[in-house]
């Protein structure tokens, strides 16, 4: 379960303190809910989704997470450039204490990412697509109360979003899923309930086709 | 359960729950990645690395040593030029790399913070660590050299106030590292002016040159430098009959360091969460 109050999250710029990019949420995620968030490029979404995964903290206000949750997982974070993706698959087993079955992991994220020989390459000569393929390897490598998705599944091609697909679908089984997305589908696929980000603000919904309908109206398209 | 997939994706051995792990196990074990993960790019990151870390200060000092020795064996009878620039500028650059390298931690490890257990205070511990082994390895390196091929006497005279000042200059250069740092990430224009600043540092911190010679008043003027203290200090360890610089304590520089300890980390707690954020 998470629960987060009055949150407020603005960040420092070079010109001081930027605006509120969240202005005083305060919901509660059952245990184990598979949730989209929505909302238009800029929305606060990863931002969002970044203080839920403990990578950034609140500016005020207060999150509570009883569970284990994973980082965000997305094309974008997490991976050290300089090293190959084996060194970084290692590290992330190192920080969360696996330093006895590492071998397995590794071989399980290997597994799971198929990038082949670029495994051993330094991750910053990886495509996007390559990039999520390891960093949602690496995820599903530990055990998580609750996985973070920020579109790992955008940069995917078929085969990619096919292997997300299942493992999403397995996960569902026994951990809760946050997940921002732009894809409709992909949300309706995987998400029960959605929540709705709009000028700083949050809306729950219990079902994900009313907040994708919220989403719509708020930006003038029709049903 | 759906059936639409047969495939089971799950990691490997999963177990029910695994036992939670105390504050210092994480932290133990993010210090441990972390250092593992500065030693692969110190190697990695280029051609030979592994070589350079090492080979880079020995050239450098051993340059030194031959261009100097030659002169100042003569100049400064009954004290050894190459041992005393040897223990001089192997804890100089030790300070200089620590600071140096703290300066940077922050932006190298950015993608790392994405792991809530990895904090920038991590970073800075991992760095710290890295750089103090190779500056005893490339120390130990030399002074084998010396003892057994230049038959040199480097013995230690005060073991634990040795150990002392080296806590001390850990501890300075750790805290200038982390204030550097975070004043680098407010003005980032400044780095090259930091960079700089350790070059007369290494003249007035008497590595090179003796600052024995240096008239009075300038004399007291070079004693507000803490690099001078802590160097001479190390030196008198390790050197017979060295006559230690007047006016020189390890009390000043502790000082130093824990005024420095102080500021660094209050600036680090009120700024950590501005650093996370690329």
């Amino acid at each position: 379960m998470i629960v987060v109050e009055n949150l407020h999250k603005r960040y420092r710029t070079h010109a001081g303190m930027g605006k509120w990019v969240l202005k005083g949420l305060t919901f509660t995620i059952p245990a184990n809910a598979n949730v989209g968030i929505i909302g238009g490029n800029g929305a606060g979404k990863s931002t969002l989704l970044r203080i839920l995964g403990g990578v950034d903290q609140p500016s005020k206000g207060r999150v509570e997470r009883n569970c284990r949750m994973s980082w965000p997982m997305g094309y974008g974070g997490g991976l050290q450039g300089s090293l190959t993706g084996r060194q970084n698959a290692r590290f992330v087993c190192r920080i969360y204490g696996h330093e006895e079955d590492i071998k397995d992991r590794v071989a399980f994220i290997e597994d799971f990412a198929e990038i082949g020989p670029a495994f051993d390459e330094p991750v910053r000569s990886y495509s996007s697509g390559m990039r999520s393929r390891l960093n949602f390897g690496m995820s599903l490598a530990f055990d998580f109360d609750v996985y973070i998705s920020d579109e790992v599944t955008a940069a995917g091609d078929a085969k990619m979003k096919q292997k997300a697909a299942d493992a999403f679908k397995s996960l569902a089984q026994r951990s809760g899923l946050l997940m921002a997305a732009h894809s409709e589908s992909t949300l309706k696929r995987f998400c029960q309930s959605g929540l709705f980000l709009e000028h700083g603000q949050v809306h729950w919904f219990d079902d994900i086709d009313d907040a994708l309908k919220a989403y719509k109206e708020s930006i003038g398209l029709k049903k | 359960m759906t059936t639409e997939s047969n495939i089971i994706i799950d990691g490997p051995n999963k177990s029910p729950k695994p036992p939670e792990r105390s504050p210092w196990q994480v932290s133990k074990a993010v210090w441990y990645a972390l250092i593992l993960r500065e030693f692969q790019s110190l190697f990695w990151s280029r051609r030979f690395g592994a070589f350079w870390v090492l080979a880079e200060p020995i050239a450098f000092i051993a340059f030194m040593m031959i261009l100097r020795g030659y002169i100042y064996d003569r100049s400064m009878p009954g004290v050894p030029y190459a041992l005393w620039l040897l223990v001089g500028i192997v804890p100089f650059l030790m300070m200089r790399r620590i600071a140096i390298n703290l300066m940077g931690a922050v932006t190298s490890n950015q993608a790392l913070f994405y792991y809530r257990q990895v904090k920038p205070f991590d970073t800075f511990v991992a760095r710290t660590a890295v750089q103090i082994t190779v500056s005893s390895v490339v120390y130990v390196l030399i002074a084998f050299f010396m003892v057994y091929f230049l038959r040199y006497a480097i013995p230690i005279y005060q073991p634990i106030q040795m150990i002392a000042t080296l806590t001390v200059m850990v501890v300075f250069a750790f805290s200038l590292g982390v204030f550097l740092c975070l004043l680098l990430r407010a003005l980032p224009d400044i780095a090259p002016i930091v960079r700089l600043m350790f070059l007369p540092l290494l003249i007035i911190s008497g590595v090179i040159f003796p600052i024995r010679v240096i008239p009075q008043p300038y004399y007291d003027w070079l004693l507000w430098n803490p690099f001078l203290h802590l160097i001479d200090m190390f030196r008198q360890y390790s050197m017979q009959n060295y006559t230690p610089l007047p006016g020189v304590s390890l009390e000043y520089p502790a000082k130093c360091a824990l005024v420095g300890l102080f500021v660094a980390v209050l600036a680090y707690r009120s700024r950590q969460y501005d650093l996370v954020t690329s």
